[in-house]
């Protein structure tokens, strides 16, 4: 994966400038820096959810990615199981992924009785659940109010995807959890 | 926690009892039951009119045809709330006509239909033209209601046309659709009943509605509308209950 010249901005507000960056394509890679420098635009690049005002981005493009959105975007009023199920193939099973998250329990729950920690495990598992046949996983700030424990029982049951990762973290642990740390700053994004 | 019934028998009373008592004192000041009846005499009447084989007639034909105009009206409103929401042409070509079919008087939709159709299916024509505007506005609201996020969320994750209008603009319509209906469904009931009163069915409340003015039967004029006002109270109370019904189903539609 590789992002070559690439320039984009969001109006006036440039992110980035004549931006140059090659990626691992196996592993996880964390991505981190202050916030607002242009970490979830990049992701959003590679994901094809945005397209730069120049440059090239080399990457699966958008049907062959999943992504973790850093909100959890959860169907208003559908269960845990419903929420995957809306993505999963019909007639697909949606425990197996929910049992990675620890939330097997939660099943028959709808997303509004949750705690903000699970509502986030059950945005994890319905990317787990879309992983299959994809080539590349993003994940932006995936582990917020996911306890230490449930992380890295999480971040096992996604490195078993054996797809390239790449994922956008603030804290300690889950760079910790990566194989790769990429350090950066602005905007515009720069690599440190 | 025996006073908790009570408490709420009299909250429910209160209103009931206070309306009832102004109406009979008014009533009692007029003294002429030609102008303003009491609630005793037109409560002796809609009694006598509910011992007759003829009156349940009248009734059932009535709610037949305001329940088929509500229905029509719905199924027109929902129809064209999804062809507006999703197909820019439809838009174009509905929208306005829809709009200008909210602002006719229904006094004007009663004539024309009735040089149109028979005078037995205006009060259902008339009905289902009330509620098609108001169902289509809030079911194109609501179909236009799902945030950027959740589309964006939709698209990433490869979600076919069928499988996001499922799961991501279905839910979100269906309470704005509820709205549409239960707000429209007293619209049904005016327009349908005044339709009668205009077109006079053989069997209908507004019929009898007519004939009461006519005849200047006050206390029965009362009575018919202490019918329909009853009906329409009920046929909301019966709506409400099984759409709650359906939204308590859950929103796993996937």
């Amino acid at each position: 994966m590789r992002l070559e010249n690439v320039t984009f901005a969001y109006g006036d507000k440039v992110i980035l400038r004549d931006f140059t960056l090659e990626l691992p394509d196996a592993g996880v890679t964390a991505l981190s820096g202050p916030s607002g420098c242009g970490k979830t635009t990049l992701l959003r690049l590679l994901a094809g959810l945005e397209t730069p005002q120049s440059g090239r981005v080399d990457a699966p493009g958008l049907s062959k990615t999943v992504i973790l959105f850093q909100e959890d975007r959860l169907l208003p009023h559908f269960t845990a199981a419903g929420q995957l199920r809306a993505v999963l193939p019909r007639g697909a099973d949606p425990l197996p992924a929910l049992a990675a998250v620890g939330l097997e329990r939660e099943a028959d729950t709808p997303v509004e009785a949750l705690s903000g920690g699970m509502r986030r495990r059950v945005a994890l598992a319905r990317a787990l659940a879309a992983a299959p046949g994809k080539r590349l996983l993003l994940l932006d700030e995936p582990f917020t109010g996911v306890d230490a424990e449930n992380a890295k029982k999480i971040m096992k049951s996604l490195r078993s995807l054996r797809l390239p990762i790449l994922l956008t973290a603030h804290d300690a642990e889950s760079l910790r959890m990566a194989d790769t740390v990429l350090t950066f700053s602005g905007p515009p994004l720069r690599e440190l | 926690m025996r006073g908790k019934p009570l408490k709420t028998l009299i909250r429910l009373l209160a209103p009931a009892v206070f309306w009832l008592g102004l109406w009979l004192l008014a009533a009692a000041l007029i003294d002429q039951p030609l102008f303003l009846p009491g609630p005793g005499l037109v409560f002796s009447t809609l009694w006598e009119l509910l011992g007759t084989g003829r009156f349940w007639e009248h009734v059932l034909w009535t709610l037949l045809r305001v329940v088929s105009g509500t229905l029509l009206g719905v199924l027109g409103g929902v129809s064209a709330g999804v062809l507006t929401a999703f197909l820019p042409p439809a838009d174009a070509l509905l929208s306005p006509a829809l709009r200008v079919g909210r602002a006719v008087p229904v006094a004007s939709f009663i004539v024309l239909l009735l040089l149109w159709v028979g005078s037995d299916w205006v009060p259902v024509a008339v009905s289902a033209m009330m509620v098609t505007p108001v169902v289509w506005e809030d079911v194109r609201a609501g179909l236009a209601s799902p945030g950027h996020d959740l589309l964006e969320m939709a698209r990433a994750y490869g979600m076919g046309r069928f499988r996001r209008f499922r799961t991501v603009y279905l839910p979100a319509a269906l309470p704005y659709c509820r709205t549409g209906i239960l707000s429209s469904l007293g619209l049904a009931w005016k327009s349908g009943v005044a339709a009668e009163v205009l077109c006079t069915p053989r069997r209908a409340v507004g019929t009898q509605v007519y004939y009461a003015k006519l005849y200047l039967e006050t206390p029965s004029l009362f009575a018919w509308t202490v019918t329909v006002v009853a009906l329409s109270l009920l046929l909301e109370k019966a709506v409400r209950r099984a759409l709650r019904k359906k939204e308590g189903g859950g929103g796993d539609a996937a």
